[in-house]
């Protein structure tokens, strides 16, 4: 005979033992009708905006409605088992998840259940999932790098603990992988991770999490997948679930990092229980509120100062500031960055990383458009090595592009044009990088150092890449303790500028790439 | 059930408007009731339904069977039947019948509490229902009880939308979702 896991005479003693048999008074409700994931109900004379709705079956909803007569609610998950005539209670609740440590390691959905099969979450601790995001007296500005691990963006779009940044792209432009990278980059820095996987197959959320155990990475990591076969409602509060997990972090005074992956589709999920509820539709057919659905969202994600910290742990932690950094991700049709949702968030974060199919498909992967790629907050985050050897990049790789179109009909170039173009093919080329294999700060010094100083100048454009590859081996074989000097505390100075030149140096005359 | 919900509210605060300046509650809660089991009768919501009838045989027809009935009504309530055979409501009148009574209640400063017991209640066990009722809303309670084996013990008390489940099954009910978890 087969026993579920739930059946264990300890865990059947413990129910019973703290089950609250005292009379409940709640009010109820009469459904309806009930179509497409929403229930309309007739009563629930107190209920509120946002509440928790009881269906017969364990099934909860949320009221989202309130109507003269009458309350519009979705169903979160299966409503084949309710009917018309069915009562619906009042919990006095707003939708919790858990929260805490023991969501690390683990998948679960919208409603913060395990769906990985590891057993039940140890986490007695529920937190709502809208919460108000922290006023400006709570806040503090953004001054710590949150690395991605990937040259392209840390020299030409920092990222700092507490900002919004916003990936953005056509599809199959690597939007996910530079989020996967940033997650996994985070590995020993003590960041927590939230990955929410929004209106995705499941086998891609799978692959992911298959990606992230491999490089280790699923320990600090949570993730929250709504897919594509779930219910619109729970892709809707997908990301307010994920965002909850991660502000436990933050509210702790510890450093969190959260993707969204996508917020178009759950823009999508938001416009088809909107349009079910006969919410009346606005551009693109969205309702009204789309901004606010994802302003209050990003809102969220912010850096707290240290007397907040200590406020919310009851004195707990002292002197430490909580962050939680998010990286939305949008995707875009055809490059077209002037559709509703896409103009929205990009006026919401704080800067976006631009990415494009043309440079994919050239093989310059992360595909990141220079010129169009910017972070408004993150300058002040980065270290100073990086902040030192990276500042002229952007701007010099924007040039290029430029420089490059014109060039193309020019048969004779003057020497400095000349100069510039071949130093801009380089350093296009030293910004590529593989998926999966995200640099520390030193490793991006030494290689930012060696296209700033022109050690490039005479590597053949095709043999960059193999250059770089070849000097970072060299260097974490023979500067390890120079490597471990510079990020130690991410500092620059004439001798480390002199140990670097040295190194690169040494490698020039005795390496082969 | 809440179809015309949104339909009756204006005619019944209307109503119930009339009924108080003129003092006459309880008639006209009586005769909506009468009206609303005869708007309610199945042959009579075929009626309203026929196109081929016109809206003042309709009032016609409705008042004379009120009136086969027993229901002895002024000019206000044939005047009542006409408007609402003429805006094609009359099927609404169960719910205006039922709003009026809500109206009255609430302007009474009373209300109506169920309650559903597995045993008859003893009289000592239901004043004290309606005397800890009455306490809770701040309202007179007027108590109708029934008895319902199928909660097995205790009782279900009901007070409009507010339902206060203190029975046997209810309790077994949650028990069985506590341990499914």
């Amino acid at each position: 005979m087969q026993l579920n896991p739930s059946e264990i005479s300890e865990l059947i003693k413990d129910r019973i033992k703290n089950f609250e048999g005292a009379a409940e008074a709640r009010t109820e409700g009469t459904v309806v009708s009930l179509m497409d994931g929403i229930a309309r109900i007739h009563g629930l004379a107190d209920v509120m905006s946002g509440e928790m709705i009881e269906f017969p079956g364990n099934t909860y909803g949320m009221a989202l409605n309130l109507e003269r007569d009458s309350v519009g609610a979705v169903i979160l998950g299966d409503y084949k088992h309710i009917s018309e005539g069915d009562t619906a209670k009042c919990t006095g609740r707003i939708l919790e998840v858990p929260v805490g440590e023991g969501m690390l390691g683990r998948v679960v959905n919208s409603l913060g259940e395990p769906i990985d099969g590891k057993g039940p979450i140890e986490s007695d601790q529920f937190m709502p999932i809208e919460r108000i995001a922290p006023g400006v007296i709570e806040r503090q500005s953004v001054s710590q790098p949150m690395q991605t691990g990937l040259k392209a963006i840390d020299a030409m779009v920092p990222i700092g603990r507490g900002q919004r940044e916003l990936i953005i792209g056509d599809r199959q432009t690597g939007k996910s992988a530079v989020a996967i990278d940033a997650i996994i980059n985070q590995k020993g820095t003590g960041v927590k991770c939230v990955y929410v996987g929004i209106g995705q197959k499941a086998s891609t959320i799978a692959n992911v999490v298959r990606k992230l155990e491999e490089f280790g990475a699923m320990e600090h990591t949570i993730v929250v997948a709504a897919n594509a076969s779930d219910s619109a409602a729970l892709q809707y509060i997908a990301p307010y679930s994920g965002c909850t997990m991660g502000e436990f972090f933050r509210d702790r005074g510890e450093d969190a990092l959260i993707i969204y992956d996508d917020l178009t589709k759950q823009a999508w999920a938001y416009r088809q229980v909107s349009l079910l509820l006969r919410r009346p539709p606005g551009r693109e057919a969205y309702p009204g509120d789309v901004f606010y659905l994802h302003s209050r969202l990003l809102e969220r994600s912010s850096r707290i100062n240290a007397d907040e910290v200590e406020r919310l742990t009851d004195g707990k932690v002292k002197g430490k500031t909580g962050s939680l950094t998010a990286l939305p991700i949008i995707e875009t049709q055809g490059g077209d960055v002037s559709a509703f949702v896409p103009t929205n968030v990009i006026s919401i974060t704080d800067g976006q990383i631009f990415l494009e199919s043309d440079l994919f498909n050239a093989g310059i992967r992360p595909a990141i458009n220079a010129g169009l790629s910017v972070s408004r907050v993150g300058g002040a985050a980065q270290t100073k090595i990086i902040k030192k050897l990276g500042g002229g990049i952007r701007l010099a790789l924007a040039q290029y592009r430029e420089l490059a179109a014109f060039a193309q009909f020019a048969s004779d170039l003057d020497e400095f044009t000349r100069k510039q173009l071949e130093r801009g093919q380089r350093v296009t080329e030293l910004m590529k990088q593989k998926q999966y294999s995200p640099l520390n700060v030193a490793e991006m010094g030494v290689t930012l150092y060696a296209a700033n100083e022109g050690y490039l100048d005479d590597v053949d454009v095709n043999k960059v890449v193999a250059f770089e590859g070849a000097l970072m081996a060299h260097v974490r074989s023979n500067n390890a303790d120079l490597l471990e000097q510079i990020n130690a505390d991410g500092d620059y100075s004439d001798d480390i500028a002199a140990a670097i030149g040295k190194a690169i140096e040494d490698f020039k005359a005795n390496g082969v790439y | 059930m809440s179809d015309f919900e949104t339909a009756a509210r204006p005619y019944a605060r209307a109503l119930f408007e009339l009924a108080a300046e003129e003092n006459k509650l309880q008639q006209w809660q009586d005769y909506l009731l009468q009206a609303a089991v005869i708007a309610d009768d199945p042959d009579m919501l075929a009626m309203f339904e026929q196109p081929a009838i016109l809206a003042n045989e309709l009032a016609e027809l409705f008042l004379s069977v009120t009136a086969a009935a027993g229901l002895e009504a002024d000019a206000h309530f044939s005047n009542l039947i006409a408007l609402l055979a003429e805006n094609d409501r009359l099927a609404a009148l169960p719910t205006i019948s039922l709003q009026f009574a809500t109206l009255k209640q609430e302007a009474e400063g009373k209300i109506e509490v169920t309650v559903r017991s597995a045993l008859e209640l003893s009289a000592e066990q239901q004043d004290k229902i309606a005397s800890s009722m009455a306490k809770r809303l701040g309202k007179e309670v007027s108590l109708t009880t029934e008895i319902d084996a199928s909660l097995i013990a205790g009782a279900i008390v009901t007070a409009g939308d507010l339902v206060i489940d203190g029975s046997a099954s209810g309790q077994m009910q949650k028990l069985t979702i506590a341990l499914n978890k």
